[in-house]
Order: structure tokens, then sequence, then C-alpha cells
């Protein structure tokens, strides 16, 4: 997803009703992430603040190819990283690594397989588990996931926001569902096609 | 043909999205004979739909945003004093 030449101008030059726009659209996502990395609301709040007036400082440096959700996120993002050690690229093996291997035999083939919430469970269950859940994952991949499902970023924008390959990300991704997963399904939560099992 | 561990991978790291066409073919007929992996990725589906869920009833950052741009306007007005009107 590109933005149009007009828009990009129009940014650029500071036009008032355009940069509104942005605002309303991207502020919200902005919070959420910032929330997702792992800052209070009220840290959050400053840090969004202050990753906007960047944005605003730099508005004739906006050269569109990327949109300008993504330029944004990708500064406080920078933000964020300022403040906490929060992007790191090792990828050392994780708890959840051996979870999963353990989830297959040698044939690669499930030996526990998944049990978890599949669908028609009544939201409110899956919703105030999930909440639980997602404080048990580590920030950056948390951050990872509420850009792709949340907010709907295509892989690409993340890997710029977050300054990642595609393969780092697709790490970070894997983990925070398999996390998820596991702890849904760890507080007993099934699907309703249990039946045919 | 792809083991289950390699479809579960495929599938929770979004690298089927980018994969060639064979390989996303391959997933595809995997997921249509494989119940466990089918599952799998129904749990994954319902976990990212849950989650847009939750953030649909974070309703106290509303506030928060719109403070931010009010905040945001008023700032792009003091820097840009002859942008166009309006906001």
């Amino acid at each position: 997803m590109k933005e149009t030449p007009a828009r990009v101008a129009a940014i650029q030059r500071g036009d008032a009703e355009v940069i509104d726009q942005v605002l309303r659209d991207v502020l919200p996502g902005l919070l959420g992430a910032a929330r997702a990395a792992g800052l209070s609301p009220d840290r959050a709040e400053d840090t969004v603040q202050a990753s906007v007036l960047v944005f605003l400082r730099r508005l004739a440096d906006f050269d569109g190819r990327a949109r300008a959700s993504t330029w944004i996120h990708g500064i406080l993002i920078h933000k964020i990283a300022e403040q906490r050690r929060i992007i790191r690229r090792d990828e050392a093996r994780e708890d959840i690594d051996d979870i999963i291997e353990s989830r297959f035999d040698a044939e690669g083939s499930w030996a526990r397989p998944p049990r978890g919430p599949a669908g028609d469970l009544a939201s409110s269950e899956i919703d105030r588990f999930l909440r639980l859940c997602l404080e048990t994952v580590p920030d950056r991949q948390r951050l990872a996931f509420e850009l792709r499902e949340v907010q709907g970023f295509h892989t690409d924008e993340i890997c710029k926001i977050l300054d990642v390959s595609a393969n780092n990300l697709g790490v970070l991704l894997f983990r925070a569902r398999n996390r998820l997963r596991e702890c849904l399904e760890s507080k007993g939560l099934r699907g309703s096609d249990d039946a045919h099992l | 043909m792809l083991t289950c561990k390699e479809v579960s991978q495929l599938c929770a790291s979004d690298a089927v999205h980018e994969a060639p066409w064979s390989r996303r073919v391959a997933v595809r007929l995997h997921l249509l004979m494989c119940r466990h992996c089918s599952r799998y990725v129904r749990e994954l589906r319902a976990i990212g739909e849950a989650a847009r869920r939750l953030v649909a009833q974070r309703t106290s950052d509303d506030a928060a945003a719109e403070r931010l741009r009010l905040g945001a306007m008023d700032a792009l007005r003091t820097d840009h004093p002859n942008s166009a009107a309006g906001g």
C-alpha cells in the first residue's frame, strides 16, 4: 500500500486537514502499539505525544514510500527503544520453542494435538483469559502480534516499523501466537468441535 | 509432503503468505486432509479475532487519542502558520 502523490504533497506542506485525518487514523493504533510494547497508560501517552511531535517536525521529509501510518509507527518504536531495550535481534532459544518441539514426534506429526479454543466459545470467556495470557508474552513478541493481528499491518510494513528482517518477524509472530495458544489451552478453553474428536 | 510441524511453522510465522505458489497449495492440501493442523490454524485465527475484540473494548484510549490529536494540531498551527485552514 502506498500514499497518493497528492496526499504526500499535502503532508509535506503540513496541510492541516490532511494531517488531522492522518492523526485521527493513526493515534489509536499508536497508543495500542505503545501499550503492547509494555508501557503504562501514562507512559504510552507521553511517548506517543513525543513521536507525533517528531512526525510534525519532519513532515517535509515524508517521501510516501511507506504509508504515513507505517512511518509514524516507526518513529514511535524508535522512541520506545530509546527508553527500553525492547528490540533485540538475538534469536536465542526460548522455552516456548521447546514446548512446541515436544508437541511433535520425530517424523514431525502431532504427538500432542491442539486442544485449544477453536471457535464458538462464549467470547467473554476467551477474552477474559486472553487478557491474562497477553501479559505473559514478551514485549517485542506482543508488539509484533498487535501490529499484525490487531492493526492489520502487512508483514513488510512491520519489518520497517520494527527494523527487523522478515525471518526475524516470523520468529516473533510464531512465538507470540504459540504462547497465546498454549496459554489458552492450559486454561482449559476449548472450542465447540471437540465433539468430533 | 509437508509434515505437520512444517505446516504449523509456516502458518504461525506468516511465512506461508510469502511462500511460492506451489508451497501455498501444499499447505492448503495438508490443511484439508489433517484435522489436527486445521484445528491448530483455526485456533490461531480465533485468538486473532479475540485480540481484535479486546482492543475494541479499550475505550480509555479514545480520550487519550483525542487529547493527543488536539495538542498536535495546536503544535502544527504554531509550526506551519501558513498551512491550509481546517482541522
